[in-house]
């Protein structure tokens, strides 16, 4: 019998061969979209959620230019209830609460993108050296994360707002400080957990640098689970930002902003104005909501090996 | 002593102790093997017998407590192995890893997986050449062109196993350390993979340092066997001679526990193997589980001695 | 055109049970399995898993099922539990465990079955325990779920089951945790669970796989050992073909969902019949004297969710005539020797 050296494509190879014939003439872009489309049809919730995402998006970008009214002009109709003018009704100084919330948008989403990007890239920076190079690296990193755990983190972001001042810039580097342990900690434990794989060893063997291999060897590995993460974080960001500005310590007004909103509205809870407060809150739940359910669909989509 | 005679691969004294909460770990203990150009050397022995902490050695990936490494002639051992990326030595030895679905970045295509250590090492510069030399050597092993393109996960075991020969080999190194390469495989994919392997072998003319848990597969694709336990190479010699006339007590145990092996009678090993911790250098290893065992085995540990021509034993009452 | 007479090296002593006589062995069929069939539905469609299998084992006597992965060992070995789940469609003309009809046997009968009369042992036997829980206690909970005793009584019994498959320094190893035991006593510790029960019928699917020859070595003794005390029936699920050949009294080769052969140690070693069967036997190492002896497999297996032709292994055989694209039959060669072929080659002039 002629030995087999070079067969043919894949012949006298295993079996599984035969199991990706549907996906195997996909680029990873074509494997992106199928998989997408994939978990839209058979997850309702995911759909949903990315329509919702997809209208806050829109509500972000386009704010003043699709708000009814001029969100800061006050008027001497107050406290009406919705009415086909006024959708959402207007608040104590007359100002249309729709227009409000829509341009909120803008505010809450800026604050809680800005936050959660620059949290994560000195997160995931910071995490990846720990986790790969251990040693001192991973100690001071350790402590520092333990620093920061040690505060009750809202009260940690109060302090630091108090401190420096209510500006928008504060609250953003406020809710960074107080998310960077989340994501240090996540990048250490994903980079200590495929610091000995054998593509990482193949990688030294291959004559890659340290840094080099955390860049492009393992860091786009552990990339999937983490925008996971950064979208679930970037609901709690946003919850941040309006808890802050509700208290006092935030966005200050007129600014639309929910939480103020919110904090506003709260006056009237009792006397029965109830479109003041609800419909900046109902924006507030639908937009954590979303980015909740959006983190679990983005999970399937991004690394659909891991479905079972 | 002429160039031909160099060998292609030679370790001497060679070390490699770890500190544990209870003592040192000798991992790797006075380690001596010699591979001429173009032969290929079995590495056998059971877990925790320290052949993967041995080609971590070799391969510089860690660093030894003593010893020298030489490849054709040249010490590579006295290199830190955080530095070694960057020597031109680096190039000439290389690993082909046991299990292929770990050893192959699920991010890289499987072009890029290949390509990877040529642009890092090689002189090849520009996308035209670098990807010639990729698909020469797909075509080297038999990997279809189309599958460049894919990713990990859309191979089979056998095309992932043909990919990190590839990886192995795209830059021509003179020897390669095969770690227990088929042994994730299907049966019938190993059958391809070892042909695959003896004809690279032989048309590149490279030297291998074969390490498997598999005696028969070493027997058919090795010219050598080195037998090792707890750290210790105990038996050295040609797979001819180690088939026929097993001189070690451990590896007589080894031979006898193959299914269908060249020896009949089971030799049970009875009792705990010796801990690696701070062990006793006057007592050999195997002393406590070894069939045979004297006073003597206890108050002087055994070296390799040659016992017959081509075949060396650490032990004091071998099996002739 | 005669098959060329495949070889694996005559071995010593395969562990067949000679205390049993052979007729009495024959008239017991502890586990008897015909014509059983396995799909999955599954998101990519249906999976013929398992097509019309057939296979019997009786009492004392060892079976091995050999073939490549995703030949379907696994999935028959699962469904003679019933551990396959409701994703499973199974249908047999026959279906006994230890005399209990599995076709017509209610839920509760079939689950006090399982763990007492017929045994299971995996392959990773670490991740089979659990992993909070010393061994012992695990012991004794398999213990006194089949016999009833006090706790002091069953702390000796594990002690000493721990001490029946060779584990050293049985009391002390009692309080230890599977994370703490290598491989091999971790699955010495579950052959101890499985035997705890005195089972009639062990199913072992890979056990060894993983372990190192002579740790395999010793864990295959055990179950010899066990098999001849006490006239237990062996399952053995195997990738490796020598390993089996040493342990074994008979076999089941398996492609692709269909059993293609059975026959007997002997027979498989001198003169198998289906080509599939030769040729695993020309890719085991063992066999082979060179490497030039050693021959892959052509072809592949064929894709489970697709419309299968009868015989699934002709579109990699090299004997294949039109004939075989007729139903494949089961001819019975012998008392003992069944193959599932045309064996076109016996008409070629």
């Amino acid at each position: 019998m002629t030995r087999d050296i070079t067969p043919l494509s894949g012949a006298a190879d295993a079996p599984e061969a035969t199991r990706k014939s549907s996906t195997t003439n996909r680029t990873a872009f074509g494997q992106f979209r199928a998989n997408l489309v994939h978990v839209l049809r058979t997850n309702l919730l995911t759909g949903f959620a990315a329509l919702i995402f997809v209208m806050l998006l829109l509500a972000a970008l386009l704010g003043p230019s699709i708000a009814p009214y001029d969100p800061l002009a006050t008027s001497s109709n107050t406290l009406s209830p919705p009415s086909w003018s006024h959708w959402f009704g207007t608040d104590h100084l007359g100002r249309d609460v729709l227009s409000r919330v829509i341009v909120a948008t803008r505010v809450d989403l800026g604050i809680a993108v800005s936050a959660v990007a620059i949290s994560f890239m000195i997160g995931l920076t910071l995490g990846s050296a720990a986790g790969y190079f251990g040693g001192w690296t991973d100690r001071l990193t350790g402590r520092f994360v333990d620093t920061i755990m040690a505060f009750p983190l809202f009260v940690l972001a109060m302090a630091i707002v108090a401190a420096l001042g209510n500006t928008i810039w504060n609250i953003v580097l406020a809710t960074a400080i107080i998310n960077l342990p989340f994501y240090i900690r996540f990048a250490r434990a994903e980079v200590n957990m495929r610091r000995d794989a054998g593509y990482v060893e193949a990688a030294r063997l291959g004559g890659n640098s340290a840094p080099r291999i955390l860049a492009v060897h393992i860091v786009p590995n552990i990339l999937p689970p983490m925008m996971v993460q950064v979208s679930l974080n970037l609901g709690w960001a946003i919850l941040n930002a309006a808890g802050l500005s509700f208290i006092g310590l935030g966005v200050r007004p007129p600014t639309p902003e929910w939480g103020i909103m919110v904090s506003e509205g709260a006056n009237y809870i009792f006397s029965g104005e109830w479109w003041v407060f609800f419909f900046p809150g109902a924006a507030l739940v639908l937009a954590v909501f979303c980015f909740n359910l959006l983190g679990d669909g983005l999970r399937d989509i991004l690394d659909p090996k891991g479905r079972t | 002593m002429t160039v031909e005679q160099v060998p292609a691969l030679s370790v001497e004294g060679l070390g490699k102790r770890y500190p544990t909460a209870g003592g040192m770990l000798h991992a790797v203990d006075d380690v001596a093997l010699s591979i001429a150009r173009g032969r290929s050397m079995g590495l056998v022995g059971e877990s925790g017998c320290g052949k993967s902490t041995l080609v971590r050695l070799v391969s510089r990936l860690i660093d030894p407590s003593e010893g020298s490494i030489t490849l054709s002639g040249a010490e590579i051992g006295d290199v830190p192995a955080r530095r070694f990326g960057t020597r031109p030595e680096r190039a000439r030895i290389q690993v082909v890893f046991q299990d292929p679905s770990d050893s192959l970045n699920p991010q890289f295509r499987v072009f890029d997986s290949i390509a990877d250590p040529l642009r890092r090492l090689g002189e090849l510069r520009g996308r035209a050449a670098i990807a010639e030399k990729v698909n020469a050597t797909a075509a080297n092993v038999g990997l279809p062109e189309e599958l460049l393109m894919r990713y990990p996960h859309q191979l089979s075991g056998g095309q992932k196993a043909r990919v990190g020969i590839a990886r192995a080999i795209v830059v021509d190194p003179e020897v390669l350390i095969l770690d227990e390469p088929t042994s994730a495989l299907d049966v019938s994919v190993q059958v391809v993979i070892l042909h695959l392997l003896a004809d690279l072998r032989q048309r590149l003319n490279m030297t291998y340092l074969f390490v498997s848990h598999d005696l028969n597969v070493v027997r058919l694709v090795c010219d050598d066997v080195a037998v090792m336990y707890l750290g210790r190479i105990v038996e050295i010699a040609s797979v001819a001679r180690i088939f026929e006339t097993p001189s070690h007590p451990y590896t007589r145990a080894l031979l006898s526990a193959i299914p269908g092996g060249p020896i009949a009678e089971r030799i049970r090993l009875q009792g705990e193997p010796r801990s690696p911790i701070d062990p006793d250098p006057n007592a050999c290893r195997f002393l406590g589980r070894c069939p045979k065992g004297a006073d003597l085995c206890g108050q002087k540990g055994p070296h390799l001695t040659e016992v017959a021509p081509g075949q060396r034993v650490a032990c004091h009452f071998p099996t002739i | 055109m005669t098959l060329p007479a495949a070889s694996l090296p005559v071995s010593h002593a395969s562990h067949q049970n000679p205390t049993v006589e052979p007729a009495r062995a024959e008239k017991v069929a502890l586990v008897d399995v015909e014509d059983l069939s396995v799909s999955f539905r599954t998101r990519d469609g249906t999976v013929a898993a398992l097509d019309r299998v057939s296979f019997s084992v009786a009492r004392g006597r060892t079976l091995g099922m050999v073939g490549e992965s995703g030949s379907g060992k696994s999935v028959s070995a699962y469904a003679l539990m019933h551990l396959l789940g409701d994703a499973a469609e199974v249908s047999a003309t026959k279906m006994t465990l230890a005399g209990l009809d599995l076709l017509t046997a209610r839920p509760d009968a079939i689950q006090a079955l399982r763990g007492k009369t017929v045994s299971m042992i995996f392959q990773n036997a670490r991740m089979a325990l659990n992993p909070i829980r010393p061994i012992g206690l695990q012991l004794m909970d398999v213990l006194r779920r089949h016999r009833a005793m006090i706790k002091a009584d069953a702390r000796e019994a594990a002690i000493n089951a721990l001490a029946e498959v060779r584990i050293p320094d049985p009391k002390r190893r009692f309080d230890a945790y599977p994370f703490e035991l290598s491989g091999g006593m971790c699955q010495r510790v579950m052959i101890a669970l499985a035997f705890a029960s005195d089972p009639e019928v062990l199913i072992a699917d890979e056990p060894t796989t993983g372990l190192d020859v002579t740790t395999q070595a010793t864990i295959m003794d055990l179950i010899a050992e066990k098999a001849a005390k006490r006239a237990m029936s062996t399952i053995l699920i195997t990738h490796d073909l020598a390993l089996a050949a040493d342990h074994c009294d008979d076999f089941a080769v398996m492609h692709a969902g269909h059993v293609v052969e059975r026959c007997t140690t002997a027979t498989i070693k001198s003169a198998p019949v289906h080509p599939y069967t030769s040729l695993l036997v020309r890719a085991t190492p063992t066999a082979a004297s060179s490497l030039a002896e050693l021959s892959s497999i052509p072809g592949n297996l064929p894709d489970l969710r697709s419309a299968l032709p009868s015989c699934r292994f002709a579109h990699r055989c090299t004997f294949r005539q039109p004939v075989c694209d007729t139903p494949l039959p089961r001819v019975t060669l012998s008392d003992r020797h069944i193959v599932a072929c045309h064996m076109p080659w016996k008409d070629a002039p």
